[in-house]
């Protein structure tokens, strides 16, 4: 933990020296974070660069102010998900609402479970890697943008609840009860889906 | 069959990889189909959501915001001397005026107003440009990079 401080501290030095070379390190070390939080929030392809350039920006021109008190990458992507946040809001701000129509989850849970459950299995003979990837990920942007940001900084970039916590401003318990419900849902659409497409 | 584990407790048996230990839910997943098959799928779903990346930002990503924080700044240079430019013909205008005045009227009242004097006079007027310069430098640039970048930050 040291070491890496101690390298972001010199990194941030060489930067606000004005070198460019270490400005390029910064954005190569992060930009896979950014653009897992602007191509997951953000469904626009010709958004997702400008928005994730102008985070780079930010970061930038805000370098100074950064206190170490996080991790640099955690930082960035709290910059990340707020530009984010704030881009969604000034153009769809009911995007942002459509956890709600999960609200009544809890009872569906307890419905749910008194059903005989579906046990989906995509068989190798059957469904190719590639077509296993597309129903994935149209089930995952299927998805309200929270959720989906949420399965993505746990799954994917192995975030611990605490950072992402700091990222996303949400309580550890909140987190993770997002995650729960995230994670039953995909199940549950998944195996509607298999069904439909009568795949199993 | 009301012994099945809930939702939850397969989820946290499926993220912590316990498939090995001993507990009492562990000894009910080994032994039920049911609770199995769903452990089976959140195993896959949390497999699948490791290696879910859609990819992302071009090579060149870099070059590209470096390239653009260069254009801000250049663009920053552009549009600063306009407004500066513009002070200082205003104020080498007062100033020229002031200096013109202040030589008349010393040299007609009083013979021994020397180069010296003008001088430092001269001196004077352009330290005190040097300090309204610098304040409207910082000042823009404060401005401007408010305007731009720091609409939403809250950290």
């Amino acid at each position: 933990m040291g070491f890496f401080e101690n390298e972001e501290k010199e990194l941030v030095k060489e930067i606000l020296r004005g070198s460019n070379n270490a400005f390029k390190k910064l954005i190569n070390d992060n930009k896979r974070i950014v653009g897992s939080i602007v191509f997951k929030m953000l469904s626009s392809s010709e958004d997702r660069e400008d928005i994730a350039q102008d985070i780079f920006i930010k970061v930038y021109t805000n370098l100074k102010t950064f206190k170490f008190e996080s991790k640099l990458s955690t930082w960035i992507a709290r910059i990340s998900y707020t530009t984010c946040i704030n881009h969604l809001k000034k153009n769809k701000p009911d995007l942002l609402d459509d956890v709600k129509k999960y609200d009544d989850f809890e009872e569906d849970i307890s419905e749910a479970e008194k059903i005989e459950d579906t046990i989906f299995q995509l068989p190798d003979e059957i469904v190719s890697d590639s077509q296993r990837k597309i129903i994935l990920d149209e089930e995952i942007n299927s998805l309200p943008i929270l959720w989906k940001t949420l399965l993505t900084l746990y799954h994917s970039e192995e975030m611990k609840y605490d950072e992402i916590s700091k990222i996303t401003g949400l309580p550890i318990g909140t987190v993770k009860s997002y995650l729960y419900r995230a994670r039953n849902t995909l199940r549950k659409n998944l195996i509607s889906k298999f069904q439909k497409e009568d795949i199993l | 069959m009301n012994n099945h584990l809930t939702d939850y407790q397969i989820q946290e048996i499926a993220e912590a990889n316990a498939m090995g230990s001993d507990s009492k839910e562990m000894l009910h997943l080994k032994s039920c189909n049911e609770c199995l098959g769903r452990y089976e799928n959140y195993k896959s779903i949390f497999t699948a959501l490791k290696f879910n990346e859609e990819n992302f930002l071009p090579e060149n990503f870099a070059e590209s915001v470096i390239e653009r924080i260069e254009e801000t700044s250049v663009e920053k240079i552009k549009r600063f001397p306009k407004i500066i430019y513009m002070a200082i013909n205003i104020a080498a205008a007062v100033v020229f005026a002031i200096l013109l005045r202040e030589i008349n009227v010393k040299i007609s009242i009083d013979e021994s107003y020397t180069v010296q004097n003008l001088l430092q006079t001269g001196t004077i007027i352009a330290v005190a440009l040097i300090v309204f310069l610098y304040i409207a430098i910082n000042g823009y640039q404060k401005v401007f990079q408010r305007k731009n970048y720091l609409d939403d930050i809250t950290l």
